[in-house]
């Protein structure tokens, strides 16, 4: 026990410092609400902006830069980030209403690109809970495979109480690590620029199947030099200006 | 008889008389001078337009030049690589001159000037060479008027397939619109029955600029229809059908239509006689261009016109005609019809006293499968009554241009009336029961309720933390094993409920078995037998039943073992034969003889020598 105790201080040392709250940061993010509360939106972006820069995001941060995005009238801009809050606060009450808001002000689609394949299955998986699961379970068997011997209780019960969890936790590990790859394969992007245009070719010259609008949700395939290839529907698929993009 | 004769004699007459006449023309034509010239018409031609090469050679008739082969050219197409040739025969001043002109068809490919080199044409063996020629090539002055068909470099010919069998044909619906006015643009594909067409793909690139686009459905995999058209039957089909909205007046252009695809036509081998399929051979073939004049909208626009084009009907309706103070009310415009509802604005609407009026949610349904771009718009205002009593909502007013009419058309909704009732400030004014605001985004959120995480986070399968923290089982296992062999490091307190050695467990194994199935006699059968097994293997000689107690007792004192260890085996022994021979009068229960067996092991086997070790002095 005094082993397990060891292990687990020492994982919660190195885990802790992401759940802090950094004071200045705190700050910082007061600073940016306040130029907010003056209808300083242009500056209030910015400090929020600054923010991100500096390593720092939270599902409140995105909802009020996307709060002074729409202020400002940037559609594309404030639905990148309300769908960049939603990955941190999927289940936020709040940021699904703004979303929903700018996207009827805009006669935008309701609702994102769903995901295809594998990324449909594993949508919602958290691969972090996934995988402290699976390594307490990997953990609890190496204690029952260490400490199994003993006068009279060893060989009768070990097995299934210390390979069944060894099992489980691999088992567990190898699913958080394949739906973390599955899901950072599921690449979305928001068109932010004004009336952009889908063409067939990666060239200014090539033909426009439509127009995209800002705040549009694409999904992002392929790379060529300035344009990505994209996919807008379930079959709609084109050719757009990397510039016009924002990755969610 | 004489008949017969006569006729003989005229026949052989009109021989000799011919040919005297072939020979005389044979022999005349030597003695005149052959003289080749070339030329390219235009001199000045535009990009994309046709300049014939043509070689004429005077002088000498079609059966003693030989075909010449197309000189080398820069900057030009050659669209066939065999020429066209034609027979010259005129009789001038009373004597026959004979000569025979070749042809080919070139495109400019680029600006700049463009040579055809020396060509070279043999007469009679003799060799003739013309003199090099140039072209202006000037900067594409505008699309083709015409559909085009052009082969690839060094594409074989097929006399059987030309611009006539396959073509591409671009119509518009009107070529004089109204700004913003909806016109169709309509390419089909039209090809004789006899041809086949493999591997067809839309070739570089086609734009309108200065339109809005829609694009209109069209069938993926379509069925040939069959028309006829300049007095010829055609298989057509719609390769694409397009909405262009003019967003400027002027004179705009919509390119060509580009595809390439392999086709196979039919080579006829003679007049009406068996026709054989030739091979597929790729070709482009593009549409003509189109221009259309986009004007101005007429003046006298009404103050709701916000550039609407088309022919719409509009509908409005509001939820409720009552609601209390700081209930949402929804009032609905619907704009349905033939225009261009992608870009229809929402109409302004003024806001009423004591009501807020909130940005409409606008949802647009668009239908593409029908011949022109038609469809539904929404624009849902939100109102909120802030106090009670009778509120006249505000008009909602719609204006457009109808291009049919030639006039603008205003739509308004009559003002419905809205009874609120209650008079106290509203508490919630505009918001839903979830305390969301109506019509607006949520308010900003404070710093307590950030939850920070760091934006350079990796994806869990990216993270070295990830792969370090599968060796925390490892470790585990390893410092077990570590803390299992220092404590039972040899010179350590022995501790009766201490676990036995590996060693001792598996001799034990058996009587463990035997345990768990509740055989209680094979139980302490085995236990006895390991060690009597035991003790022979370390003591070398025979089991303990061999031998009595004491000289057992001799064995054990020999080699240093303690009393109360031998006191220990001694009761396992007993117990176990007791067990044997009197089944039910234990005292003591299997498992803590099992127990002790595991101690007395663990405990007798670092005082007996195993049999490879040198024997103790005695």
């Amino acid at each position: 026990m005094r082993l397990l105790a060891v292990v687990l201080g020492g994982l919660g040392l190195v885990v802790s410092p992401a759940w802090g709250q950094p004071f200045s940061v705190s700050q910082q993010f007061g600073a940016a609400h306040e130029a907010y509360a003056h209808a300083q939106y242009e500056e209030a972006a910015e400090r929020y902006r600054a923010l991100l820069d500096s390593g720092h995001a939270s599902a409140a941060l995105y909802h009020n830069l996307g709060n002074a995005y729409v202020r400002l009238n940037r559609t594309g801009e404030a639905v990148w980030a309300y769908e960049r809050g939603r990955r941190l606060q999927s289940e936020g009450p709040r940021l699904q209403h703004n979303l929903e808001y700018i996207r009827r002000r805009a006669g935008l689609p309701q609702g994102g690109l769903p995901p295809t394949g594998l990324g449909a299955v594993v949508a919602g998986w958290s691969p972090l809970v996934l995988f402290g699961i699976g390594m307490l379970a990997l953990c609890a068997g190496a204690f029952g495979a260490v400490f199994r011997v003993g006068p009279g209780r060893s060989v009768a019960w070990y097995a299934p109480i210390v390979w069944g969890p060894v099992g489980a936790g691999l088992l567990l590990v190898a699913v958080a690590l394949g739906a973390s790859y599955v899901q950072a394969q599921e690449r979305r992007a928001v068109v932010v620029s004004e009336a952009t245009p889908l063409r067939s070719a990666p060239a200014d010259t090539a033909s426009v199947d439509t127009t995209l609008r800002p705040g549009r949700i694409v999904e992002p395939n392929t790379k060529r030099d300035k344009w990505a290839r994209v996919r807008v529907g379930a079959e709609t698929k084109g050719w757009i200006a990397s510039r016009a993009l924002r990755e969610i | 008889m004489w008949t017969a004769q006569s006729m003989l004699v005229r026949i052989a007459m009109s021989a000799v008389v011919m040919g005297a006449v072939c020979v005389e023309g044979g022999q005349a034509q030597p003695n005149r001078t052959v003289r080749v010239t070339a030329e390219a018409d235009p001199t000045d031609a535009a990009v994309g337009e046709t300049v014939h090469l043509t070689v004429r050679v005077d002088g000498a008739p079609a059966t003693v030049v030989q075909t010449p082969e197309l000189p080398s050219t820069t900057h030009l197409e050659p669209q066939q690589r065999t020429p066209q040739t034609r027979q010259i025969r005129a009789s001038r001043g009373g004597r026959l001159r004979q000569g025979v002109v070749f042809s080919w068809r070139l495109r400019p490919r680029q600006q700049g000037a463009a040579r055809i080199q020396p060509l070279t044409v043999v007469v009679r063996g003799k060799q003739y060479t013309t003199a090099p020629l140039r072209v202006r090539v000037s900067a594409r002055t505008g699309a083709p008027d015409a559909p085009t068909l052009t082969r690839p470099d060094g594409a074989s010919s097929d006399p059987s397939l030309d611009v006539r069998d396959l073509f591409i044909r671009a119509r518009a619906t009107d070529d004089r619109v109204y700004q913003n006015e909806q016109v169709i643009v309509e390419y089909s594909l039209f090809y004789r029955p006899r041809i086949r067409l493999r591997r067809s793909r839309v070739a570089g690139s086609w734009d309108a600029p200065g339109f809005w686009r829609e694009e209109l459905d069209v069938a993926a995999r379509p069925t040939p229809q069959r028309r006829r058209t300049d007095g010829q039957t055609y298989e057509t089909v719609v390769l694409k059908r397009v909405a262009l909205f003019p967003t400027r007046p002027g004179t705009l252009r919509v390119d060509p239509l580009r595809i390439e695809t392999e086709a196979q036509g039919r080579m006829r081998m003679q007049e009406d006689g068996p026709s054989l399929r030739g091979r597929f051979e790729p070709v482009q073939i593009a549409s003509e261009g189109l221009s259309l004049t986009a004007r101005s909208l007429p003046e006298g626009a009404p103050p709701a016109f916000d550039g609407a084009v088309g022919q719409f009907v509009v509908r409005t309706t509001a939820e409720a005609d009552s609601a209390s103070v700081g209930e949402a009310v929804t009032l609905t415009m619907q704009v349905e019809g033939t225009g261009n509802l992608a870009t229809l604005p929402p109409p302004s609407v003024e806001s009423p006293p004591d009501v807020e009026v909130y940005e409409p949610t606008v949802e647009t349904d668009i239908e593409r499968d029908g011949s022109r771009i038609r469809g539904t718009k929404t624009f849902a205002y939100t109102l909120v009554p802030r106090s009670g009593g009778r509120h006249d909502l505000p008009t909602l007013a719609f204006s457009y241009f109808d291009p049919d009419a030639k006039r603008y058309k205003t739509h308004r909704a009559e003002p419905p009336t809205l009874y609120v009732s209650g008079q106290e400030g509203p508490r919630a004014v505009g918001r839903t029961s979830d305390g969301l605001p109506v019509g607006d985004v949520a308010d900003a959120r404070e710093a307590s309720e950030a939850q920070w995480v760091r934006t350079d986070r990796r994806p869990l399968y990216r993270s070295a933390w990830t792969y370090l923290a599968l060796l925390v089982p490892a470790l585990i296992v390893g410092a077990g094993v570590a803390y299992r062999r220092w404590r039972d490091r040899p010179g350590s307190s022995p501790d009766e409920t201490t676990p036995a050695l590996d060693e001792d467990r598996d001799r034990l194994q058996e009587a463990c078995r035997h345990l768990r199935r509740g055989a209680d006699a094979s139980f302490y059968d085995a236990v006895g037998r390991t060690l009597r097994a035991f003790l022979a293997e370390r003591l070398g000689r025979a089991g303990p039943n061999d031998v009595p107690r004491t000289v057992l007792d001799r064995h054990l004192l020999r080699h240093d073992v303690p009393a109360d260890l031998r006191n220990a085996l001694y009761d396992v022994l007993d117990r176990c034969d007791e067990a044997r021979y009197a089944p039910g009068s234990a005292s003591v229960s299997p498992e803590d003889v099992l127990a002790n067996a595991h101690a007395v092991l663990r405990r007798l086997g670092p005082q007996l020598p195993r049999p490879d070790d040198p024997a103790p002095r005695s």
